[in-house]
């Protein structure tokens, strides 16, 4: 299948990134980013989610494979001028004052001065750094770098938005403050590519999500997709005596509680089967204990399939 | 929204200089130079006379010993503290090259050496008021520009080292390679004439291949230039321009393949 590139703010093709000692930390994928998407990337510590993002920006080089950004080549100066970064770890020249630091990042973007006098006070109010402009990064907390880093990330407006970490070291209101301006961002048709251990930053920011696990893509859907089948009807009930489970019920793959006799738990993800289940058990005078609609996080969803992944490669090991 | 690398290299330049200003380090090497410089100054060996010299010449040697280790230490933290501190990320996320990033990280760390040559000229010119002496200014300021040539081989030479081994193995090498060279050429002067053919060839390779700071140190001239006031000139005049400009290109090309190596280094190693 041919890809058009041009059309994909991102594109990623069986990129394979080795370590000088070996080490495999990116093995063989693939996936697109379009113009104006939001992709939250999602994986375990040492998944390789920081490998690949900083083969994205030029930062290591591919072993294998290849990777555009906006159509470029990774270490582009061009599609670097239209990228935004901000590094796992934001930590700035502790002996430069955060209007300094600003100045320099988005000097080097290519804004002039009179650009940058206009848009690093309102920026740094919108992050929460109102009144820090004239402050050293070294008195800044750990917060506060992450704020000053997104800051520098987003002065020159870029197209693409990477982020690594997203909200790392900040707090809950932080937090809620960044996800305003991201949803701004976004709101106008800026592309936002990001890694983070918090999934509700995921959840709530992006439309689609890339799971990575020991360097592999393990899962790519839409949130929407990945949602909706987590939510799920749950009916516990127990059996009268002497009574056995309708062939209907058993279908459903009933689990038999083991700590009270007799008392069982269906899950349906269909409402029609909830309905036909509740008749069913009506019909056989079944006690119904609890009955109700659960939703599973993401969360439970990202470590059931890190889970299913792991028992799948121990399979494949052992045959 | 378009940028010159010359505007990137300045960028990257004004930040070194800034943070070098800004951090402690190079003041308690002014201090202890200061300090020392007090010392040395105040020092009266029962009026003997040209003690001054004596004074000046061990000044003038602490100056150049300390612009030599400000920028060799500076030169030679600046890309280990950008890996450590991980600053090197967003930086090079923006559109600048790894060549702008270098030159911009030399030239910032020369400006600071500036920087800290014109605090010793300070302390120079205030211990020389003291003495009731006058040093020849056209030589002191060619010895000024020269130490800054110095400086730049130094600074291209410290990048080199700390791209291949630890930062502290990175300034001991850099410092050692200053003051062997310092004194070698001197001792080579002597050992030549004794020396057997594999001696004499080493030696060339020594002269020829690696640059000779020592012709970088104008301290001696600068001490023993006397003023003759019956013929309103100096025992020793400042250096002809072409001198100065042969002095000059000699030190810039050395600083030229240092740079290139260090580029060259530089240039595929994973961030």
């Amino acid at each position: 299948m041919m890809i058009d590139d041009n059309r994909k703010a991102i594109d990623v093709q069986g990129l394979v990134v080795e370590y000088h000692n070996g080490k495999r930390a990116v093995d063989s994928i693939s996936f697109q980013v379009s113009y104006g998407e939001c992709v939250g990337f999602i994986g375990v510590n040492g998944a390789g989610k920081s490998s690949t993002i900083k083969t994205m920006l030029g930062f290591h080089f591919p072993t294998q494979g290849s990777v555009r950004v906006l159509g470029l080549d990774p270490g582009n100066a061009e599609s670097r001028k239209r990228v935004g970064y901000l590094p796992e770890v934001a930590v700035y020249y502790p002996f430069l004052k955060a209007r300094e630091i600003l100045e320099l990042y988005g000097g080097l973007q290519g804004l002039d001065k009179t650009e940058l006098r206009k848009r690093i006070p309102p920026l740094l109010e919108e992050l929460g750094l109102g009144g820090c402009e004239e402050t050293l990064v070294r008195e800044f907390s750990k917060g506060m770098q992450q704020r000053l880093g997104i800051a520098q990330a987003i002065i020159a407006q870029p197209e693409l938005m990477i982020f690594d970490e997203l909200t790392s070291g900040l707090d809950p209101l932080g937090r809620h403050e960044l996800h305003q301006v991201l949803l701004r961002h976004k709101s106008q048709g800026k592309t936002l590519f990001f890694s983070s251990h918090d999934l509700g930053d995921v959840e709530h920011l992006c439309d689609r999500i890339i799971m990575i696990h020991q360097g592999k893509i393990i899962h790519q859907a839409t949130i929407a997709e990945l949602l909706q089948p987590l939510s799920e009807f749950v009916i516990v009930f127990e059996l009268p005596p002497n009574t056995s489970l309708p062939d209907s019920v058993i279908n459903k793959n009933p689990t038999m509680d083991s700590l009270v006799p007799g008392r069982f738990t269906v899950k349906t993800r269909k409402a029609e089967d909830f309905a036909q289940t509740i008749q069913c058990l009506s019909g056989i005078n079944a006690r119904l204990i609890e009955t109700g609609n659960r939703t599973t996080s993401l969360e439970d969803e990202f470590i059931r399939l890190v889970h299913l992944n792991e028992k799948h490669k121990q399979e494949e090991a052992e045959q | 929204m378009s940028i010159t690398p010359l505007k990137q290299t300045w960028f990257v330049a004004k930040t070194v200089l800034i943070e070098a200003i800004r951090r402690k380090e190079i003041y308690i090497v002014i201090l202890a130079a200061l300090g020392l410089s007090w010392w040395v100054f105040s020092i009266d060996f029962f009026n003997l006379e040209g003690i001054s010299k004596f004074q000046r010449e061990i000044v003038l040697q602490v100056m150049n010993i300390a612009v030599a280790l400000t920028v060799i230490a500076l030169g030679a933290c600046q890309l280990p503290r950008e890996f450590a501190n991980k600053t090197i990320y967003p930086l090079m996320a923006k559109p600048v090259s790894r060549p702008t990033f270098l030159i911009g990280k030399a030239l910032g760390v020369w400006l600071a050496g500036i920087f800290v040559m014109l605090m010793f000229t300070i302390i120079f010119y205030a211990g020389n008021w003291y003495l009731g002496t006058m040093p020849n200014n056209g030589l002191y300021l060619q010895h000024f520009w020269l130490q800054m040539v110095q400086c730049t081989i130094l600074i291209a030479l410290s990048f080199i080292l700390s791209l291949i081994i630890n930062l502290d193995a990175a300034i001991v090498l850099s410092f050692l390679f200053w003051f062997l060279s310092g004194t070698m050429l001197s001792a080579m002067t002597i050992i030549y004439p004794m020396s057997g053919a594999i001696g004499k060839f080493l030696m060339k390779v020594f002269v020829f291949v690696l640059p000779q700071l020592s012709l970088f140190d104008l301290s001696a001239k600068i001490i023993h230039s006397d003023y003759k006031p019956e013929t309103n000139t100096w025992v020793w005049p400042p250096l002809e321009a072409t001198t100065m400009a042969e002095l000059t290109l000699y030190g810039f090309v050395y600083t030229a393949i240092f740079i290139t190596i260090a580029y060259i280094l530089f240039r595929r190693k994973p961030l």
